[in-house]
């Protein structure tokens, strides 16, 4: 996955506003207010929440091509006291996946299969070995691998010696250089939401609902999982 | 190669599914949870069945003071028309009589050894007629119950499609069962 290049997101921004960068520190003084002059770190900052949204929006999309790109797994310790549960880590959206290792000396991890609580809790008892001798985390056993997650209580229950789970988080967030991670193919997004936030008070109103509608529809493709958005257009004033 | 609950669980699933079941759901634990009674099942049938002998096993148990009982864990079916018992020894048989009452009060003749069940128990008459003295190691081939583990592979089969029966069935119970069971220890 390509990341969208902030200097080529600037430039659209500054040839949509028609503006020139003012020389000035930010935040721009009254004096530039009603003008179009715009700062360059205010445009960096525009950029970055962009930036940033967008990649919140993937994180909280399953199903979005690009969430894979921004998952990381974690190898949970478990609860001391309880071999069998652990917190699961800071996260943005539901988890990813999860994979077990049935026995400590596995070398394999097998894909987790959800079930209730009550069942996993009941396989780890296994009282009169009502799921035969075989224990749940023994090499072999046919009833590893389960797991259950209270996303309430950021918690996960799961038969087997050992658990790790993929989450998806937004990454490094970098304001100085700045680096963006949205994909490339995002970049209209971050243009039009870049467009929303440096429209400053003097704007025209027409023009600020523009970009802000704009941008808003592009997020809500990103959220139904597009690969791909269609590029912004300049707003064509009514004659 | 014996069944594990990983292989009894892909063959049901498999069975079920070819059947137009919906499995998704159907996890291992579950089918795990059923083994043991689907095994209970098929094992009273075969032993109630025209094929009984194929599911007996031989079991030495020793008399003591002319009462036998089977060891723990052994899952004996036993039945006194279906089932014998020999002198281990000697593989001479001893004979079966209907009831302890019998035993005890019938004219039997001296000329051998007779048995019947009694309770969870076999109790023997020995050749002078005392009920209080057989003391003699004996054979019993009887029905059993297996495990998953041992079970023979030619009932592998039977064992999938009783254990499918149950799941596919909830009212399906293993309540047909008019043998009786004499060693329930190792269960307990």
């Amino acid at each position: 996955m390509a990341a969208a290049s902030y200097s080529t997101i600037v430039r659209q921004v500054i040839s949509l506003l028609n503006a020139q960068v003012a020389t000035t520190a930010y935040p721009v003084s009254d004096t530039d207010i009603g003008t179009t002059k715009r700062n360059s770190g205010e445009l960096k900052e525009a950029v970055v929440e962009a930036d940033l949204e967008a990649r919140l929006a993937i994180c909280e999309t399953p199903g979005n091509g690009f969430r894979n790109s921004f998952i990381a797994v974690s190898a949970l310790t478990p609860l001391a006291g309880n071999a069998q549960s652990a917190k699961l880590p800071e996260r943005i959206g539901p988890v990813s996946r999860v994979e077990i290792k049935i026995a400590s000396a596995d070398t394999t991890w097998i894909a987790g299969e959800w079930c209730p609580l009550n069942e996993i809790t009941e396989i780890i008892a296994n009282p009169d070995n009502v799921f035969q001798t075989t224990q749940h985390a023994t090499a072999g056993s046919g009833i590893g691998g389960y797991f259950f997650i209270d996303e309430n209580a950021d918690l996960i229950t799961w038969t087997g010696d050992s658990v790790r789970v993929y989450t998806a988080s937004i990454g490094t967030i970098d304001r100085a250089t700045p680096t963006l991670l949205t994909p490339d193919t995002y970049s209209p997004f971050l243009v039009a939401r870049s467009m929303a936030s440096v429209c400053k008070h003097g704007d025209q109103q027409q023009f600020m609902e523009y970009w802000d509608r704009r941008s808003n529809q592009l997020l809500a493709l990103i959220r139904q999982g597009a690969m791909v958005l269609p590029n912004v257009e300049p707003m064509v004033r009514a004659a | 190669m014996s069944l594990s609950v990983r292989s009894t669980a892909i063959r049901v699933r498999s069975l079920l599914g070819s059947r137009g079941a919906d499995v998704s759901n159907l996890r291992n634990s579950r089918i795990a949870a059923l083994i043991d009674p689907a095994l209970e099942l098929m094992a009273y049938r075969i032993a109630e069945g025209p094929h009984y002998r194929g599911l007996q096993q031989d079991i030495v148990v020793l008399p003591a003071a002319g009462v036998a009982s089977f060891p723990a864990g052994s899952k004996v079916i036993f039945s006194l028309a279906r089932s014998q018992v020999r002198v281990s020894a000697t593989s001479v048989l001893l004979t079966p009589v209907d009831s302890p009452y019998t035993l005890a009060n019938a004219n039997l003749g001296s000329e051998q050894v007779f048995y019947t069940q009694d309770g969870p128990n076999l109790r023997f008459r020995a050749t002078d007629g005392n009920l209080t003295t057989y003391a003699t190691s004996v054979v019993v081939t009887a029905n059993y119950i297996p495990l998953l583990s041992s079970l023979p592979i030619e009932y592998e089969g039977l064992f999938i499609e009783t254990l499918a029966g149950l799941l596919s069935e909830p009212t399906a119970r293993p309540q047909e069962q008019r043998a009786t069971v004499m060693s329930e220890a190792g269960r307990a």
